[in-house]
């Protein structure tokens, strides 16, 4: 049997917009999902809480981790395309460290549309500041170090390459634990030569 | 017969389109968002961008204050307060520091804003190129490759007619040193308040289905020349109710013999200045 999603669609979702609007504008700092709808086992709630917001039938989902049984209840509760490809995704759920297309592959948006470009929801475990790159850019009152568990040294270089086309770029949440992080293509990472924080 | 509304008016498809185009307008700072446009029941130009804006963010907790030109008490800000009344319930206040949405037209009001506040302006014309260019495809163009040339020599031509940038509001801004945006049409007053704003800035243009952004603490600057910088408009005279120096005053002329006076746009300010006073 199917089971349930937010508990109040509405209300929930709204919530849940919110908190990713934060997340969003004040890129890099771990923010609380207020409404964490029932979720199938292997897809996070928090994760789970973004999709139900951001999906419907006008965009496409690329989600190679989604078990059959989650790909049924997400199916039931967003009405959402697959796209066949990740060149062609919107949105994409990968779950950070597993196998997943290089994010050069995904879209980009064009010069006169940047906006037309792929948004991806990671599945973490948490945050760290430990051995976090420094961040700044809009958004950014001072400089801030944080990546999620997981991230290293290559996964930024990778995530630099695929935005130094700005306003060309993707754009990212990470969440995980009732937490979320966003982060915009307009984020930049610091000099590790000039100071942080 | 009692007429149910879906919370805030718009459907919920609605929402999430613009939703997602909220956020990628935040991750592209200034850059302008195409958006399906609804029909509202109010026409374009009475701040149908700003109200859908408004409704797709708007919660159950927020507390909503509406300005017009900066006052609370406009016929267009009295109706899109009881409007979002009638299909929230939400809380609404006339106080700046109490509200946590602030819908707008044309001021940004003179208390600062603080961290978690949102802003939301009503745009009647997001292309700060129109004028000089009709076409959205050379526009979009030329955004593409940051090419602004048009607008400097729309400045210079003031200087070069007037002796100085005559454009009083709607004054062009560079958001994040890439894209030109219009601030909508604030007095050029206001436009150092967008520079580093402790607020989120969002931008809702309904006629020309447009949304736009800018993040806290994001750079702004208003565009100007070496020889020329950017300056806002002063009065010799204080706001004759409150007595500020500081704020963006009104001229009401007070009889037929050409009478002057000058108040505070901005009711809550002028008002709460007068009470503490």
């Amino acid at each position: 049997m199917l089971s349930a999603a937010f508990s109040d669609p509405v209300h929930d979702s709204q919530q849940t917009f919110r908190a990713m609007l934060s997340a969003l504008a004040e890129p890099m700092i771990p923010g609380t999902l207020p409404r964490l709808p029932e979720a199938p086992a292997t897809l996070d709630p928090a994760c789970a809480a973004i999709l139900l917001t951001l999906l419907d039938q006008q965009v496409r989902l690329w989600a190679p981790d989604l078990t059959e049984e989650a790909q049924r209840w997400l199916q039931f509760h967003t009405a959402y395309t697959s796209a066949e490809s990740p060149e062609q995704a919107d949105i994409l759920w990968l779950v950070l460290g597993h196998e997943r297309p290089p994010l050069a592959r995904l879209k980009q948006g064009e010069l006169r549309f940047p906006d037309r470009s792929a948004t991806v929801v990671w599945q973490v475990e948490g945050f760290t500041e430990l051995g976090a790159p420094c961040f700044e850019g809009p958004g950014f009152q001072t400089p801030r170090r944080l990546q999620p568990l997981g991230a290293d040294a290559a996964f930024w270089h990778e995530w630099q390459q695929c935005n130094q086309h700005y306003p060309l770029g993707i754009d990212m949440f990470f969440a995980g634990n009732g937490q979320l992080v966003g982060l915009p293509r307009s984020s930049r990472l610091r000099e590790e030569s000039q100071a942080c924080m | 017969m009692k007429i149910e509304f879906n919370f805030a008016f718009l459907d919920e498809n609605t929402k999430r389109m613009i939703r997602r185009g909220l956020l990628k307008a935040v991750a592209i700072p200034g850059y302008q968002v195409p958006f399906g446009s609804r029909e509202m029941p109010l026409p374009y130009g009475w701040g149908t961008g700003g109200i859908q804006v408004t409704a797709s963010v708007i919660g159950r907790d927020d507390c909503l204050k509406v300005i017009d030109q900066g006052a609370d008490d406009t016929t267009n800000a009295v109706n899109i307060r009881s409007f979002f009344q009638k299909v929230t319930g939400v809380a609404t206040t006339t106080s700046t520091a109490r509200a946590s949405l602030i819908q707008t037209r044309h001021r940004i009001p003179e208390t600062p804003l603080r961290p978690g506040q949102i802003m939301v302006f009503q745009v009647p014309e997001p292309e700060p190129l129109r004028t000089l260019e009709a076409s959205e495809q050379e526009t979009r163009t030329l955004h593409a490759y940051q090419d602004y040339g048009l607008m400097h020599v729309k400045l210079y031509e003031d200087i070069a007619r007037h002796g100085h940038i005559a454009t009083s509001y709607d004054y062009p801004v560079m958001v994040n040193g890439r894209y030109l945006a219009s601030p909508s049409p604030i007095p050029k007053f206001d436009n150092p308040k967008l520079h580093h704003s402790p607020a989120l800035l969002l931008f809702g243009a309904g006629r020309e289905k447009r949304l736009h952004a800018i993040p806290p603490w994001t750079r702004v600057e208003s565009l100007a020349f070496d020889d020329h910088p950017f300056e806002v408009q002063g009065w010799e005279a204080p706001c004759s109710l409150c007595g500020s120096r500081d704020s963006y005053l009104d001229e009401i002329v007070t009889d037929n013999a050409g009478s002057r006076l000058y108040v505070c746009s901005d009711t809550d300010y002028c008002t709460s200045r007068r009470e503490e006073a």
